[in-house]
């Protein structure tokens, strides 16, 4: 079984500009330190980038992909491979499977009992907590917060008035009551599972 | 313990070992979480076949944004990798774009946080329920001899989608088969529904219409009415909300409105094609076909030819409805709750007199 992506980067992650590795992964940018970091995760857990493209970060934060060389194509071409032992889902917490690394956690516990989506969920919102603890740091550092998310869920009544008479206006309120009752049944199942703050506590010590 | 306020996280930590807990997690982390995986997560069949579909992330490959015109290949090799293929020329400094499919503005903003203008394969979305007994129902007309206006027989096999998609005029995506070219923007389930409302209505069997392919000028307009209904009213409320607002201050009412008049836009050309086909089979004074004409137009004809009748039908209707007056109201009838018992009793009186 693979160690998960976090173990794997320790060869790749202290490289400096200029170095050899700097030169073979031009996908990052030198003075971005966050997209070096995540570049060098992902290709240290298999992942690869075509060497002429780059990952950039624009003024509002998003990260983009772009082309750094001019170049036509005949067809299709390779721009990324990504390897499973980076994903991250429910299944890294299910260790009966191989198929992608396991990880330790509490949430374990709630396997079987609640539907593998809202699992998913509350596994990506406590490696988030994990910060520099999560295997996935890197890649979490790189995905858009709250006050830069744009979808609905994320609009004021200001701003959803713009698209009022539309199905997703209509469907907002009721969307919001649902996910927000999904979260507190899910806490009922933490709390039911035992997932005590010690026990939360215990699973950090990674 | 120690209560610490995040911008974005509202964490609870222990002051012995600092460390923060899930259960105290807001929220909004919550909310957090369910868009980046709605946004981004692939859906694992294609790379682990064997297990029970389910969304995962995949990190760096979900950095490319979307665009409709890119063409992308996603190749995965099962429980090993997903390689992402671009056919796309390489020009310094220009964004690299994935492809998600051929998804109309709702899908795009509420599943990932941006809206297309002109987006080709804008779609108006309705969302029904088809309960199993009304499946079995409209299952029935499914048959040789009783599907209506050639619809497609294969589409009205599948299991019923609550989710409908009415296409414009020129769709990339295509229409769905129907004789009738404005019933062409209704998904098959929705135009049998319909059609077997009309014939409920009328007391009619499906088996008793003799040429189902074009079941005749009433029928196919009772079909249409509802669909017709229903984009009058999303016109209505989509003009209204357009002028309701000022111009877009910030990103979110950008997408918002870019969203909605991509809707109107899609509205009003499925309530020109309809408005076409009504008129198309209006009677007229030019023309001697038999056609549509208004309850407001039957009065006045009857009034024009058979004064007589004329009075004694408005007196009969006052003495049974004191507070409808058919002078009164005669131009502005199709707005009246009373239309349609107006036009039954219309209909009632004109077969005694040619009787």
């Amino acid at each position: 079984m693979p160690p998960p992506p976090h173990q794997l980067h320790g060869q790749a992650a202290h490289a400096e500009p200029g170095t050899h590795n700097a030169a073979s992964n031009p996908a990052y940018s030198d003075s971005n330190p966050r997209i070096r970091q995540l570049v060098d995760w992902f290709t240290g857990a298999g992942g690869w980038l075509h060497p002429d493209v780059r990952i950039v970060q624009d003024e509002a934060g998003g990260f983009h992909v772009i082309a750094c060389s001019d170049s036509d194509t005949d067809g299709y071409q390779l721009v990324a491979k990504g390897h499973i032992r980076s994903t991250l889902s429910y299944l890294n917490l299910d260790h009966t499977q191989d198929a992608v690394p396991n990880v330790t956690s509490p949430l374990q516990r709630l396997l079987g009992k609640i539907p593998n989506h809202i699992l998913t969920y509350l596994f990506l919102v406590e490696q988030r907590i994990l910060g520099d603890k999560s295997p996935w740091e890197h890649y979490i550092a790189c995905l858009p917060v709250q006050e830069t998310m744009t979808t609905p869920l994320f609009f004021s009544e200001e701003d959803a008035a713009y698209m009022k008479g539309t199905p997703v206006y209509n469907s907002l309120s009721a969307q919001k009551t649902a996910l927000f009752e999904e979260w507190e049944k899910a806490r009922s199942f933490m709390v039911k599972a035992g997932l005590s703050d010690e026990a939360v506590y215990q699973a950090c010590d990674l | 313990m120690l209560e610490l306020s995040l911008p974005f996280l509202s964490l609870t930590c222990c002051h012995y070992c600092q460390k923060r807990t899930l259960l105290t997690a807001s929220s909004e982390s919550y909310l957090w979480a369910v868009t980046i995986i709605t946004s981004r997560a692939f859906i694992s069949q294609a790379i682990l076949p064997t297990l029970p579909k389910f969304s995962l992330l995949f990190p760096v490959i979900d950095l490319l944004d979307h665009s409709p015109t890119a063409r992308a290949q996603w190749d995965f090799t099962v429980r090993d990798s997903f390689s992402l293929k671009l056919s796309q020329p390489f020009r310094f400094g220009a964004e690299l774009f994935n492809n998600y499919g051929p998804k109309h503005n709702g899908e795009l903003l509420y599943g990932y946080g941006f809206a297309i203008p002109n987006n080709p394969v804008e779609q108006i979305h309705l969302k029904v329920r088809f309960g199993e007994a009304a499946q079995w129902e409209l299952a029935q007309f499914n048959k040789p001899g009783v599907l209506p206006f050639d619809l497609d027989p294969q589409l009205c096999e599948e299991p019923f989608d609550n989710d409908l998609l009415f296409r414009p005029k020129g769709s990339p995506l295509g229409r769905y088969r129907n004789r009738v070219p404005c019933l062409a923007a209704c998904p098959p389930q929705y135009v049998l529904s319909n059609y077997q409302a009309a014939l409920r209505q009328r007391v009619i069997r499906a088996e008793a219409v003799q040429d189902p392919s074009f079941p005749g000028t009433r029928i196919t307009l009772a079909t249409i009415k509802p669909f017709y209904a229903f984009i009058q009213r999303r016109l209505a409320e989509l003009s209204q909300s357009r002028s309701a607002v000022s111009s877009p201050q910030n990103k979110k009412q950008r997408f918002a409105s870019i969203y909605r008049d991509g809707q109107l836009k899609v509205v009003r050309s499925l309530h020109d094609e309809l408005s076409a086909h009504l008129n198309s089979v209006r009677t007229s004074d030019a023309s001697p076909k038999r056609g549509i004409l208004t309850t407001t137009e039957a009065l006045k004809t009857l009034k024009q030819f058979s004064p007589e009748h004329y009075e004694n039908f408005k007196t009969g209707v006052r003495a049974g409805w004191p507070n409808f007056d058919v002078e009164e109201d005669i131009e502005a009838l199709a707005a009246t709750a009373e239309e349609f018992l107006v036009w039954a009793l219309l209909l009632v009186v004109m077969h005694a007199v040619a009787s």
